[in-house]
């Protein structure tokens, strides 16, 4: 049995040196060795094709950190269209702000403080939508807003010194506004009410220059 | 004719002798080869599955998204005291009963004479107090109102002082107002303190009226 297989083996290697030296045109034999080629070959394809499918890999694995670390760097500015407007937990978005409203009551200059202890600052309104939603969203309760004036006799200003366009028409005889059910009004600084923080949301935040000026 | 055959058969035959005598090697050859091509499948698998599972992380990375944080509002609760009931004294539906009063909140602000005329409508007044027992009381209650209160006390600049709208003038060593003491200043009751506001501010107010036998 071995003796046959060593024997099959020397004919075989026989027969290829024939084919090479002297019987090209042999139709049979020549079938027969080309499939003993292709046997003979195929191991060193399989292993250019494994190195090919490695390399391939590397090379994947090398583009694709190459992207994660650009886009870490540079967080997207200049496209932005995978951004949304988050607002952070506790604020409700409106347009283009971040609203908060507080639980805890204090004087005008307290509740300043403490929208800027929020990085934010008491809410400006900029049209008539904006207003509407104030006062749909801050219930029975008196909130105070960023509009004040330094007496009765002064026009009013924005917390931004800012004046103000007398968009909506203010009653009452305070320095200090305020947002009732029935609009704007205005008491004394020293008195307690509640208070309304404003920041842009995080869309704003990202994209300064996309930013609809209307 | 003969002599052909004869060269063939020799050549054969010194042919095979010579394949027979080297088989050996080539099995030993083959051995270590295999030996060493097992070792390095093994390898090449385990480096392919790491870079298949770098990859797959990596595809995950980028696709990921940041999540959007989900805005909540906090709802406001008006809590109201439940009504106390008696066979004998009784409060009217929407009053409560407070010492030996019937109190009404208002669900709306309005200037303090609004209030006054409200409360006159409803068959009340503004809110009397009559000692420190009951401020304290009357301040315990509009703490979980977080409102501020307008009350039955007015500062009447001719004389330069604070009267109550029964006639009587305030005891300032029984209830102390913070802020101005000028024309068009009434009195909020608070949870702390007793502020002096603008008249003409829009504020909640609590009417009452004195106990009935039914």
């Amino acid at each position: 049995m071995g003796a046959a297989k060593i024997e099959e083996a020397c004919l075989g290697m026989l027969k290829i040196d024939l084919t090479a030296a002297d019987c090209p045109q042999e139709g049979e034999m020549g079938k027969k060795l080309q499939a003993k080629c292709l046997s003979v070959v195929s191991p060193a394809k399989l292993l250019c094709c494994y190195r090919v499918v490695i390399v391939v890999l590397i090379v994947a694995v090398v583009a694709l950190s190459v992207a994660l670390s650009v886009r870490k760097e540079k967080p997207v500015m200049e496209s932005c269209e995978p951004c949304y407007a988050t607002c952070p937990s506790g604020w409700i978005g409106f347009g283009s702000k971040c609203f908060y409203f507080s639980e805890d009551v204090g004087n005008w200059t307290f509740s300043q403080s403490s929208c800027m202890a929020l990085d934010s600052h008491l809410a400006l309104f900029d049209s008539l939508e904006e207003l509407n939603f104030l006062k749909r969203y801050k219930g029975p309760s008196n909130h105070w807003i960023g509009l004040h004036r330094a007496s009765t006799e002064h026009p009013w200003i924005w917390t931004d010194n800012t004046k103000y366009n007398n968009m909506v028409l203010t009653r009452g005889g305070g320095e200090c506004a305020y947002l009732s059910e029935s609009g704007i009004r205005s008491g004394r600084g020293y008195t307690r009410r509640k208070w309304i923080c404003n920041k842009p949301n995080s869309y704003t935040v990202q994209c300064p220059l996309v930013v609809d000026p209307g | 004719m003969d002599a052909p055959v004869l060269y063939a058969e020799l050549h054969l035959a010194n042919t095979q002798g010579l394949r027979c005598t080297s088989p050996p090697s080539p099995r030993q050859d083959a051995c270590w080869g295999s030996g060493w091509h097992r070792v390095a499948l093994k390898l090449g698998c385990v480096g392919l599955i790491l870079l298949l599972m770098g990859l797959s992380v990596l595809v995950g990375f980028l696709v990921q998204k940041p999540p959007i944080e989900k805005c909540s509002v906090a709802v406001q609760e008006n809590k109201t005291e439940p009504t106390v009931r008696s066979t004998i004294l009784e409060c009217p539906r929407d009053w409560h009963l407070h010492w030996n009063k019937c109190l009404f909140i208002s669900q709306t602000s309005r200037p303090w004479a609004e209030g006054l005329a409200d409360c006159s409508l409803r068959g009340a007044t503004l809110l009397l107090i009559g000692d420190g027992k009951e401020l304290k009381l009357l301040q315990d209650f509009s703490k979980g109102k977080g409102q501020q209160f307008f009350i039955g006390l007015k500062y009447v600049q001719e004389d330069k002082v604070w009267k109550w709208m029964n006639g009587s003038i305030l005891n300032t060593n029984l209830l102390r107002i913070t802020g101005k003491n000028e024309e068009n200043s009434c009195a909020l009751i608070s949870h702390t303190e007793v502020f002096s506001d603008s008249c003409s501010s829009d504020n909640h107010w609590i009417c009452q009226k004195t106990l009935k036998r039914v």
